[in-house]
């Protein structure tokens, strides 16, 4: 029954919001306030009590087919934590929209509130339609705050994010719809446990495989982003408004991992270890592209989008590795980045609201004029860089440990390049804003009230808190990543030892005929394998034992 | 043995309480025109510390109490929680927020607690007047939390915390005065010259556990890294991993290059006295840049077996002895150049830091840690001391306008002495006996090891020279003050000479902690040896079997080596008696200047124009390309929506067909990035080789 109340709460306080308060902003954000932060407290029991598996209501039977969708709801450790980030920092965003929302609160509260709720039934459903249907829904809710409270360019911004990001999913739905028509059903673990049975009885082709692989990676792809589809990012974040932006880089980029997790790794299991080097790459590219971009920008909510797009970039390489240390970093990393993120766009926000600018250079000397702004920003940066002691850092650390251990030293390396890369952007703006000279024509910028305070503290208490004690997360959220992707670990773990046998074979070859064949990249752990080895695994190499050390052990020089 | 005490966790808690509380009067009297009470912060910045020093004298006692000799091992160890563990599907990782108190975190912490409470106390003198106040002195309180984390945690990530978290003390207290750019530019290459060592540093830790997982006994924590690769029976692991064992010693040597200012990551420390003075006496010549040797120290069972050639057929403690000489020789010519006080000090220190790790690289671990202690003692004088004469002249730094300070300040002048006696290695000073261990250690090496030596004695020699030179400009010849400061020189107030006392005649005396002098009286001799031997022995022992493999070589006698070093330090001292006595450095310096800033800035103009250069062109070239991309997408974007709301008609199509191509450009790039391998990778390297020249070029030709 929790589920049902939690999905349905936020939507209730959104229409109690509505109706209830007064025209006046301050007596909706009251209420939006408490009503949200009731949500928060209703869902806190999610980390105590769990997995929960709640009894499913049959809903509809999709077109065309003999599924019957189910309104499935469930919560495990990965969804739980995921959801904590979602509620917690709900009541955040409408507190430090205060001073940006103003008069129009009542609107914003009642956006906000409908898109934690739609983002709380993604993250539980276990119904592929009912998850399309919330990770659809969401946009609305986020493309009225853009549409609404958004910068200068909204119009064109809120287009672009609706298009884009509808374009990435729409073939998701397709896929979807015909699994549902092949199997019946559109039950998550059905759908997992009927599809090698289409494979075998040939009703799935190895390219009509890799068609729903694809359609499924490219919608959240686009959601996370990974590289090439990452062009929305930018100008969504730097046209919404901080307290969406707050939900938007916060919590909804993280359903786009999420549904990597939850999707594309247990029901393509073959597929995601045949093609996890593509994504190692794209996830490369992004960490440190990401990175080399942001220290180029002048719009500061532009560098925290490319920020963003380099650390999730890295959540994704360390997916990718399959490596238990790295998966053992994803959870806690996805809290930590919702947490500094939401940070530094909250701060940002606090100043355009202000000033209405958000430059580079529109300010200087900060530290003398708004002191307590220039603590938390000091904060939130070094908290963004990864300083350990913050969330960031052991989700940083575990990611690249397993990279490591996972694919070799140089992707490591790579990978590691956005610890210097991101205190180089970050410093940059520190010294910018808050040292130096400071302008005289912000010498009546106020420093913050106790509500902005107050919005931005328990973030930064929150990653200090698992910066020395994860605990709580790591407990929970970890085997559930582990498991989700489990089988995918084992088809990439034999992949690699089938690649290394193949290696062995060609250099007794090569010893035995004077052939000099230089062997594949070791970057490139998985080369592509054909389609038949991944879906007859007898004809495969044994079955790798789980050890940790890498087949190909890296003997780099530096 | 292992013995819980259970006090240790107030040696790090009693720093970062005294951080906050100081932190939270800081930014509550931020507002008013004072701020918060400078006695009432004084007094909490100057407690804890000295609270945590008393608990660390506690601790060493009841260390050395602890006496079991099964196991030489002993150590006062606390657990606190469990940080960071994994134990999922096979693979297990732990780590613990363990605090760990043998010989070595012993003798770094009573140093390092100590000297960190007589400087928290002189900058209650040097920085009262500074708005300030009780920012520093949180800073300073959490530097010392970071710091002292450093040396206790008793495994790899929890050094890494203070390893950290000492950089980004460094970076706040660098850009103190964060008024003037320049400091905060020097703050900025300090905390990113240092992140690029710690990034070796992870990777390094990464590589290890990689070598020591290949029996699955995979640790970062320290006693087990020592036990795993002290056992006999791990040879053959060893030696079948040698080239991974190899590559984890020069990447967590990378990181030490970081924080101990060493080439290749040398340029940071000389700009970081931008700082206060208090802090580069604290951070940047006692306690912080000293971290690599400790970490070198701490992992020593490590770099000891790691034997196999990692480059040119060098092995690990090779490179170490190469850079730390490089470093040496570098610092010392530098240091000669320097017309700035703190400047000549620094360079000093990156000298002084350069022989700690030769001794690293020829495996004299104990006689580094010595030279670490000695140099803390007489390098804070040195600093303090200069920060006294600073203050005296009303923030004058640049020694071509002092001069004659002998009378006008003599108790200033009377410790200066001392820390100048001790450095340049007179007989009876500190310095004398460290320095010339490590010459002897040196020369009596296996290997190239006595080559490098010889040149140690050149630096030795040159290292006596600069130091005299610095104390002609400042102290002996006539006086030079500029029109301002004239007639107002004073000495400086009680709380700064107590410290600078208490130091400087440390820098005397504590050169007989390893003397064969004191043999005769029965003192125990060796006392810093036999002190640090339960952790260090070990290792020693391979490291020396290795340079003699045939049992001990010839042993010429001490005073060899002894009356090298003093004939370095007086030839030193007549040298520049000869070229100073006068304190002519108007005319003869000028054209140092030029060679100066040659020499000096040499690194940095290498890296900005191989590594900032190139970096902020590719950002540049990237940002653009996205920002190209985007607003190509959105017209795309624009003309569909206009399409499909006005119908065909209104296409406007060359704005949609420039679009299309620059959408599909961007994919072409994108695929070909993907498919970088074999010889189209050759291509890109010499093409990005060739860039790199030619901004080589530009840079040093324009």
């Amino acid at each position: 029954m929790l589920l049902y109340v939690l999905l349905a709460a936020p939507l209730v306080a959104a229409l109690l919001t509505v109706f209830a308060s007064g025209k006046d902003g301050e007596s909706s954000f009251r209420l939006g306030l408490v009503l949200s932060l009731m949500v928060a407290l209703l869902g806190l029991p999610l980390v105590t009590c769990m997995p929960l598996v709640e009894a499913k209501l049959q809903w509809f039977t999709l077109w065309g087919t003999n599924a019957t969708v189910h309104l499935s709801l469930a919560s495990d450790g990965l969804s739980a934590w995921l959801i904590q980030l979602v509620i917690w920092l709900t009541p955040i965003a409408i507190l430090g929209s205060r001073k940006l929302v103003g008069e129009r609160m009542r609107d914003f509260a009642a956006a906000v509130l409908v898109m934690e709720a739609l983002m709380i039934g993604a993250l539980l459903s276990r119904d592929l339609v009912v998850f399309y249907v919330f990770f659809e829904a969401m946009l609305v809710p986020m493309l009225v705050l853009i549409a609404l409270f958004g910068g200068a360019e909204r119009r064109s911004a809120s287009l672009w994010f609706f298009l884009y990001t509808m374009f990435g999913s729409i073939f998701m739905l397709v896929a979807i719809w015909w699994l549902a028509w092949k199997t019946g059903s559109t039950d998550l673990a059905t759908v997992i446990t009927a599809l090698p049975g289409l494979k075998q009885s040939g009703q799935l082709t190895a390219t009509g495989e890799c068609w729903l692989f694809a359609a499924f990676a490219l919608a959240f792809a686009v959601k996370v982003p990974l590289v090439p589809f990452h062009s929305w990012q930018a100008k969504t974040y730097s046209e919404t408004p901080a307290g969406g932006a707050v939900l938007l880089a916060g919590a909804m980029a993280k359903i786009g991992v999420y549904g990597f997790l939850r999707f594309v790794l247990p029901m393509f299991p073959a597929l995601s270890a045949e093609y996890a080097h593509i994504f190692v790459w794209l996830g490369l590219i992004g960490v440190i592209g990401g990175a080399l971009v942001a220290m180029a920008q002048d719009d500061i909510k532009r560098m925290i989008a490319f920020s963003s797009l380099s650390h999730l970039s890295l959540v994704m390489v360390g997916i990718f590795s399959f490596h238990q240390a790295a998966l053992a970093g994803v959870p806690v990393q996805m809290v930590a980045h919702g947490l500094s993120v939401a940070a530094l766009f909250l701060l940002v926000g606090y100043l355009e609201a202000r000033s209405s600018s958000r430059g580079l250079d529109d300010f200087g000397g900060l530290a003398d004029r708004t002191p307590i702004f220039a603590v938390l920003f000091v904060t939130t940066a070094l908290a963004s860089a990864a300083l350990p002691g913050t969330a960031n850092f052991v989700g940083e650390f575990m990611l690249l440990f397993g990279t490591y251990l996972g694919l070799g030293f140089t992707v490591a390396f790579l990978a590691g390049l956005s610890v210097i890369l991101t205190a180089v952007y970050l410093l940059r703006v520190v010294q910018r804003w808050l040292y130096g000279k400071r302008h005289p024509s912000l010498d009546r910028l106020p420093d913050l009230g106790a509500g902005e305070i107050l919005a931005v503290v328990p973030l930064l208490l929150a990653s200090f808190f698992f910066g020395f004690y994860p605990k709580p997360i790591n407990d929970q959220a970890v085997p559930v990543v582990v498991e989700l992707s489990a089988t995918a670990r084992e088809q990439a773990l034999m992949l690699k030892s089938a690649a290394a046998q193949a290696k062995a074979g060609k250099v007794e070859a090569a010893t035995a005929a004077p052939a000099t064949a230089v062997p594949a990249v070791p970057a490139k752990a998985a080369p592509v394998a054909p389609a038949p080895a991944a879906s007859a695994p007898a004809s495969a190499a044994p079955v790798a034992p789980a050890v940790s050390a890498p087949a190909a052990a890296p003997s780099v020089k530096p | 043995m292992k013995v819980s005490f259970e006090l240790l966790w107030l040696i790090p808690f009693l720093p970062l309480l005294g951080a906050i509380i100081n932190g939270a009067l800081s930014l509550g009297g931020a507002r008013s025109t004072y701020g918060a009470s400078r006695g009432f912060v004084s007094l909490i910045a100057v407690l804890m510390p000295a609270l945590a020093f008393v608990i660390t004298v506690i601790a060493a006692f009841t260390l050395s109490g602890v006496q079991s000799h099964a196991d030489m091992k002993n150590a006062l160890v606390q657990n606190l929680w469990e940080w960071i563990a994994v134990d999922v599907a096979g693979f297990k990782f732990s780590v613990t927020a363990g605090l760990l108190f043998d010989k070595l975190t012993s003798m770094m912490l009573l140093f390092v607690t100590g000297i960190g409470t007589l400087i928290h106390l002189y900058s209650v003198g040097y920085m009262w007047e500074d708005r300030g106040f009780a920012r520093f002195m949180a800073y300073l309180n959490l530097f010392m939390f970071s710091m002292i984390i450093l040396v206790i945690g008793d495994s790899l990530p929890l050094t890494f915390l203070g390893w950290e978290g000492v950089g980004m003390c460094s970076y706040l207290l660098i850009g103190f005065w964060h008024h003037n750019n320049e400091y905060n530019d020097a703050a900025r290459k300090a905390f990113i010259v240092n992140r690029i060592g710690d990034l070796g540093f992870l990777l390094g830790a990464f590589a290890l556990f990689l070598v020591m997982d290949s029996n699955g006994l995979g640790s970062l924590n320290y006693r087990e890294i020592a036990i795993w690769f002290q056992n006999p029976a791990h040879a053959e692991l060893i030696a079948t991993s040698s080239g991974l064992l190899g590559a984890a010693c020069v990447l967590i040597f990378l990181g030490c290059t970081g924080k101990s200012a060493q080439i290749p990551l040398v340029t940071w420390l000389p700009d970081a006295m931008a700082g206060p003075t208090p802090v580069s006496a604290l951070i940047h010549a006692a306690t912080m840049v000293t971290s690599g040797v400790y970490l070198l120290a701490r992992l020593a069972d490590v770099f000891v077996v790691a034997t196999a050639p990692v480059f040119l057929g060098l092995d690990a403690l090779d490179i170490v002895l190469i850079v730390g000489c490089m470093t040496a020789a570098w610092g010392a010519i530098a240091g000669l150049v320097q017309l700035d006080i703190k400047k000549a000090l620094a360079y000093s220190t990156v000298s002084q830091l350069g022989f700690m790790f030769m001794a690293c690289g020829v495996g004299a671990f104990d006689v580094a840690l010595f030279h670490v202690f000695t140099h803390a003692f007489f390098k804070a004088t040195l600093f303090l001391a200069a920060g006294s004469v600073i203050h005296g002249l009303h923030h004058e730094q640049d020694m071509r306008r002092m001069g004659g300070l002998a009378k006008l300040m003599p108790i200033t002048y009377a410790w200066f002495w001392c820390g100048w006696f001790a450095i340049i290695g007179l007989p009876g000073g500190s310095g004398f006996f460290s320095k010339d261990l490590i010459l002897e250690r040196l020369f009596l090496g296996g290997g190239f090891a006595p080559f490098i030596g010889a040149v140690a004695l050149a630096v030795a020699l040159l290292t006596a020279i600069y130091m005299t030179r610095v104390m002609y400009l400042t102290f002996w010849s006539p006086a030079r003050h500029s029109d301002e400061v004239k007639g107002k020189v004073h000495e400086s107030p009680a709380t700064m000479l107590i410290p600078i006392t208490i130091l400087g005649f440390g820098s005397l005396v504590v050169g007989v902690l390893w003397s064969p002098l004191l043999e005769q009286y029965g003192v125990g001799t060796h006392a810093f040896e036999s002190y640090l031997r339960p952790v260090l022995g070990s290792a020693q022992a391979i490291s020396a079997k290795l340079a003699h493999p045939g049992g001990h070589s010839a042993h010429p006698s001490l005073w060899l080596f002894a009356g090298a070093g003093i004939a370095a330090a007086v030839g030193g001292l007549l040298i520049a008696r000869w070229f100073w006595h006068r304190g002519h450095v108007n005319s003869s310096e000028k054209d140092l200047v030029g060679f100066a800033a040659w020499w000096t800035w040499g690194f940095d103009r290498v890296y900005h124009a191989l590594v900032i250069l190139p970096i902020k062109v590719v950002a540049w070239i990237m940002a653009w390309i996205v920002d190209a991309l985007v607003a190509g997408a959105v017209g795309l974007t624009a003309e569909v929506a206009r399409f499909l709301g006005d119908g065909y008609t209104s296409v406007q199509r060359p704005r949609l067909r420039s679009s299309l191509a620059l959408s599909a450009a961007g994919a072409v790039g994108l695929v070909s990035l993907l498919l970088l391998s074999g010889p189209i990778a050759w291509v890109v390297g010499l093409a990005a080789v060739a860039v790199a020249v030619v901004f080589l070029l530009l840079e040093f030709l324009l």
